[in-house]
């Protein structure tokens, strides 16, 4: 009896030493990050790449998936600690009850609706039959459609039946050997290289539909990561910080550091890192105007009543909160 | 007596196995109530039950239904056709026989879904890429069923047939064709559990092919959408109207067929 | 009574080639059968008693020689000569008893009337014993029913002859010997010619009015035994036993040989299921 109980306390005892150990040790706190790929996630590859997150104290921990959906699925469940997606995705599994924020803003970039047939010059040129190639349903593409199409047809749902949901490169290849699909709403680097084909051009863009840049991805994370490893969480914030600012300021450098990853030349990675209108930038763009849009076309069905239930303390403090007229950042949260 | 016996022990079997079912769901119910896991994830039984309802009242997934069957029966039309063709043209020449048993060889194992990269770039996005896997998902077990069906048809059976002056097209009708029926109908049983498997994983694998999208595409809009209830609901039709087509079609066809002749190995 | 000249074999041959084998299955077979004459052929396994009866049915062509009925040579399976075998499963499944022999009258076009198609199976179900059953389906029926119920159906389309491979070969003795007095009855009541093939010597003599006796490597006939016992016949009888002992001096001949060459009978049984598989030479 004595003997079992003895075991017992050593259990307990082990078993609580190996549940207070992480949240003592602040360094080489581990982080678990949802990793992806591509020219919208250069920061994150550039903060791999450079031993970033070591440098903030950070051991993260890399899981790949395949797609957007399998990344939030990967979120709820508590597998990852952080991810990227766009903003649309993020309201509807906040709008479903999921614990979690904006943690930070993270890329801007042009998106746009390219097809090669002349004819299309509008939404309204779209027949029955084109389909028109979106990552998924519910994605920033998705969303921006239903925008231009309640703007320019009057219904949210009008080009529904149009919709195809295919991966970037898949649909991109479709398109280029006009297979299939009529139109592909993208972004770069499939934007540039459907743009460059003879031909191929912009039925409406990003600026056309929101009016003003927003934010393509931001970064999400578990409300539980954010309360039980708050120095995890700010220095996760700070190392993305870093790796951006590096971008932004060493241009060439990071094409050089990023062409391999891609299988790009030096030269034209550097022309997609600096194409007119691309901006890797942890402040939040457009945050409610998706919501609003997004609440009244039935997709959720609420709105956030204060940037408070959607995004953390770094977020509110760099959106702010001007006495009288809303400041200029704070505007450009909205449509 | 023995036949009163059969029932009766039919009759506890479904009874078991319903009490199973019931018990089944009472237990979800229950572990989904408790929110142990969260709801978003492990969605109660009941609010499936009621998100399934007004979807139904909705007229929406019914469309989907209709059009689900629709690609189904259309790429499984194509795959009998096809089987039927091709395993004539085996009966009529070894040198084919020996090639299309090649082919089924190498092809039978590939799964439909893993072809459709390919035949979406051939045949682009539209439901004929859908029904085209639903297709390559159909015919080779039609066409393996048919082939050791007709083969398996007793030579005497075939040469009553002959001596009664059958040849040519009147003796596989009369003859090789039913007597290769208990295979057919198992090709056939085969054959739509994997098209109708193949139509929904090709819609939520490449998304809508067109028009309204079927089961696979409500499936894979609402995982998007985060609605799990409505994931739930659309398994669940696909599990009854499974469910449905073995029960009043293929049981219905072989209790009147199959099993009336004695053709079944039980 | 026997008047005409029912079917002639005519120096007929059969070659078979399995692999680099040529088998000699039947050579330089000739005989003459009468209308309404019983003929019974009797062997050793492998003797090609089964092919010769193929190749009167049409079933199989000749390496060389004719088989004439009734003066015209024959082309292929007709209804004129109508085969009954020993394997079971000779009824269609998907047919009940009543059904397969109305499809064998549709297919046979002897009547058109599908009234009358009812009645004449009938009949012929009648004459077989088995009008209760009509509506059992083959697979609820007993071996010996499934052997009559296939005998009504060849008689059904009106073969002049009928050509017998073994009927009641996997039938039990009482079975068997119920069926071999209905069959003689039927002779006698239709008038046919009928070629019946049997491994069993007691059959042969109780059925047949001339006994073919065929030796194998090559299948020829080594005699053709008058039987000329009056029916009932009786296994008693003195002269059964005289025709019982010669037909089996004469196979017995044979049999001795097989063992020589070490052949087990069933290795040379399957021999023969496997020849009648072959294709044609």
């Amino acid at each position: 009896m004595k003997k079992t109980i003895g075991i017992l306390c050593c259990f307990l005892l082990i078993a609580g030493l190996s549940f207070t150990l992480p949240g003592t040790a602040a360094p080489g706190q581990e982080i678990r990050i949802a990793g992806q790929f591509g020219l919208v996630y250069a920061p994150l590859m550039v903060a791999k790449k450079r031993g970033i997150f070591e440098k903030y104290g950070l051991k993260p921990v890399w899981k790949e998936y395949g797609s957007g959906g399998a990344v939030r699925e990967a979120l709820v469940a508590g597998e990852v600690d952080v991810g990227f997606m766009g903003i649309p995705p993020f309201l509807i599994g906040w709008d479903k009850g999921c614990q979690w924020k904006v943690a930070m803003g993270f890329v801007v970039i042009p998106v746009g609706l390219v097809t090669y047939d002349p004819a299309i010059k509008s939404l309204k040129d779209f027949k029955p039959g084109d389909k028109i190639a979106v990552p998924s349903p519910g994605s920033v593409q998705h969303i921006l459609l239903a925008m231009a199409a309640e703007e320019e047809l009057g219904s949210a749902n009008a080009l529904d039946n149009n919709i195809v949901a295919m991966p970037h490169p898949d649909a991109a290849a479709a398109l280029i050997s006009k297979k299939g699909i009529k139109a592909h709403f993208t972004t770069p680097p499939y934007l540039f290289e459907e743009l460059s084909q003879p031909g191929f051009h912009l039925v409406i863009d990003d600026l056309q539909i929101f009016g003003h840049p927003f934010s393509f991805n931001v970064g999400v994370a578990n409300q539980r990561f954010h309360d039980q490893k708050p120095a995890a969480y700010s220095s996760f914030v700070n190392a993305i910080g870093e790796a951006m600012a590096w971008i932004n300021t060493n241009k060439k450098a990071a094409a050089n550091l990023l062409a391999p990853e891609f299988k790009l030349s030096p030269e034209k990675t550097l022309e997609y890192l600096t194409w007119e209108g691309m901006n890797y930038t942890t402040a939040p763009y457009g945050l409610m105007g998706f919501a609003e849009f997004m609440q009244k076309s039935g997709y959720i069905k609420k709105v956030p009543r204060s940037f408070e239930e959607i995004a953390y303390e770094n977020i509110l403090a760099f959106i702010g909160n001007r006495a009288g007229v809303p400041s200029e950042i704070e505007s450009l949260q909205y449509k | 007596m023995k036949l009163t016996r059969f029932k009766k022990s039919l009759r506890n079997k479904t009874l078991n196995q319903g009490m199973f079912i019931i018990g089944m769901m009472i237990l979800w119910e229950l572990l989904a109530r408790t929110e142990c896991f969260p709801p978003l994830l492990f969605p109660s039984l009941s609010s499936i039950l009621i998100n399934l309802a007004t979807e139904i009242a909705s007229g929406e997934i019914l469309g989907m239904i209709s059009f689900s069957l629709y690609l189904v029966g259309v790429g499984l039309g194509f795959a009998i056709l096809t089987a039927a063709v091709i395993a004539t043209l085996a009966m009529i020449s070894q040198l084919i026989s020996d090639w299309v048993q090649a082919l089924m060889a190498i092809l039978h194992p590939l799964p439909g879904i893993a072809v459709l990269p390919i035949i979406i770039l051939w045949l682009g996005t539209g439901p004929q890429s859908i029904i085209a896997v639903i297709w390559f998902s159909a015919v080779w077990p039609l066409i393996a069923n048919l082939h050791t069906g007709l083969r398996s048809v007793s030579a005497t059976q075939i040469e009553v047939g002959r001596n009664l002056g059958l040849k040519g097209i009147t003796l596989v009708r009369f003859v090789l064709l039913p007597g290769a029926f208990p295979y057919i109908l198992t090709g056939i049983r085969i054959a739509w559990a994997r098209a109708w498997q193949a139509s929904v994983a090709a819609e939520m694998v490449f998304g809508a092919s067109g028009g309204i999208g079927g089961l696979g595409w409500f499936i894979y809009k609402k995982r998007f959408f985060m609605e799990i209830p409505s994931v739930f609901g659309g398994m669940l039709v696909i599990i009854l109207l499974g469910l449905l087509v073995e029960r009043f079609c293929f049981e219905y066809v072989e209790v009147r067929t199959v099993r009336r002749w004695g053709m079944t190995s039980e | 009574m026997f008047s005409k000249e029912e079917l002639v074999i005519d120096n007929l041959g059969k070659i078979y080639y399995a692999g680099e084998q040529r088998i000699n299955a039947l050579q330089q077979i000739d005989l003459k059968v009468k209308t309404g004459e019983f003929i019974n052929i009797i062997g050793p396994s492998g003797c090609g008693k089964s092919t010769l009866l193929r190749c009167i049915a049409g079933f199989e062509k000749p390496t060389v020689g004719r088989v004439k009925v009734r003066g015209s040579e024959i082309s292929g399976p007709g209804i004129d000569r109508m085969m009954v075998f020993q394997d079971f499963e000779q009824l269609f499944p998907w047919y009940t008893v009543l059904e397969n022999i109305i499809f064998a009258l549709r297919v046979a076009r002897i009547s058109i009337d599908p009234k009358k198609r009812k009645k004449v199976a009938r009949y012929y179900l009648k004459m077989v014993g088995l009008t209760r059953f009509e509506d059992l389906y083959p697979h609820q029926l007993s071996g010996g029913m499934k052997q009559r119920v296939a005998i009504a159906r060849a008689l059904s389309v009106q073969p002049r002859i009928l050509l017998m491979d073994e009927p009641f070969g996997s039938l039990d003795a009482i079975t068997r010997f119920s069926l071999q007095k209905e069959l003689i009855r039927i002779w006698k009541d239709t008038g046919l010619t009928i070629i019946f093939v049997t491994h069993n010597i007691e059959e042969a003599i109780i059925l047949g009015d001339r006994i073919v006796i065929l030796e194998a490597n090559p299948g020829t006939i080594i005699e053709i035994v008058e039987n000329t016992l009056s029916r009932p016949r009786s296994l008693e009888a003195v002269e059964f036993n005289r025709i019982w002992e010669q037909i089996h001096t004469l196979l017995g001949f044979e049999n001795r040989e097989q063992q020589e060459s070490g052949k087990s009978i069933t290795k040379l049984f399957r021999e023969e299921r496997e020849l009648s598989f072959l294709p044609h030479a």
